[in-house]
């Protein structure tokens, strides 16, 4: 069910952040947007009580940031992530849930969601990750932090030298850099003077030899081999 | 995990958690209208808290009967 859009595509405030709201809990979704509209800089332009009802007016309103609940009627929010995310790219997703199990944030990070807090979250940490995600960095709750950097270990004792880090060409290692920095394919070409075809290509096949899914893996993998810019790596290694 | 723990742990989810969660933000909004100096809406919102925590209580102890009455002591 769509429920009552806070603002108008016009009435955002500037430049702010515009996020869209997904929770099937009413009482929830009220309290946060009352708390959020109080930082600077962040506009809640619409609310969903749905997985489908998101699709639809995270588009429409053209959201930057859509907090997500996994727990939803109609469609769950990790397959409205996937669809949404497959219809516009740029959307950053945080999904904002109850359950603290790693199966649940590796379900995220695979359907492209670029954050994960738990909903015991204070609003202030709210706003700080819709800030970073909508600026194109990743983040995840201190809580799940751990589970997901073990995963990443464990995935990495799997490999020698040979069959992941150590075989990324030099044009490798910098794209995925520029991952690690919440680049688009567009930006990294740019920067590199590549062709977005070529950067999508590359893409594909360091995936492949650091045995990673997407994006956001990939830059989980940079920050724990000690390969993402240092900026990254001070923002995120706190995440 | 069988299908009656299932069951509660849904149960707990959607009902108590999503409260206390609500709770936790009308915490929140407390504290930011004594920061802002709007201590004249304090009472609202702290009979909001007290109405989810309630709620909360009342969720948990149907949860807690009905897990008792689909698990008898043996």
């Amino acid at each position: 069910m769509y429920l009552e859009r806070s603002n108008d595509r016009e009435s955002a405030r500037g430049n702010d952040i515009r996020v869209v709201l997904a929770d099937d809990h009413q009482l929830f979704r009220q309290g946060l947007k009352a708390l959020l509209e109080m930082e600077r800089g962040i506009t809640v332009v619409a609310e969903a009580s749905d997985g489908l009802e998101v699709q639809r007016v995270s588009l429409e309103q053209e959201a930057d940031v859509v907090l997500m609940d996994i727990n939803m009627p109609i469609v769950d929010g990790l397959s409205a992530t996937r669809e949404l995310l497959r219809a516009r790219a740029d959307i950053g997703v945080i999904i904002l849930s109850m359950h603290h199990e790693e199966g649940h944030v590796f379900q995220a990070l695979r359907a492209g969601a670029r954050g994960y807090l738990l909903k015991t979250s204070r609003v202030s940490e709210v706003a700080s990750a819709v800030r970073a995600v909508s600026t194109g960095l990743s983040l995840l709750d201190p809580s799940v932090t751990t589970s997901v950097v073990s995963e990443f270990r464990r995935m990495s004792s799997k490999q020698t030298p040979e069959d992941g880090l150590g075989q990324l060409t030099e044009t490798e290692v910098k794209v995925l850099q520029h991952v690690a920095a919440g680049m688009s394919n567009k930006e990294i070409a740019s920067r590199l003077s590549l062709a977005e075809s070529t950067v999508k290509n590359r893409l594909s096949v360091l995936f492949e030899k650091i045995g990673v899914l997407d994006r956001t893996q990939a830059a989980i993998y940079a920050i724990t081999h000690g390969i993402a810019p240092t900026a990254v790596q001070n923002v995120r290694v706190g995440v | 995990m069988g299908a009656e723990g299932h069951a509660i742990s849904e149960r707990l989810h959607d009902g108590p958690l999503q409260l206390l969660g609500a709770a936790l933000l009308k915490t929140e909004m407390c504290e930011q209208l004594i920061v802002l100096n709007r201590g004249d809406e304090l009472p609202a919102r702290l009979a909001e808290l007290r109405a989810a925590l309630e709620q909360a209580a009342i969720d948990l102890r149907s949860i807690m009967v009905d897990a008792r009455r689909e698990s008898p002591q043996r």
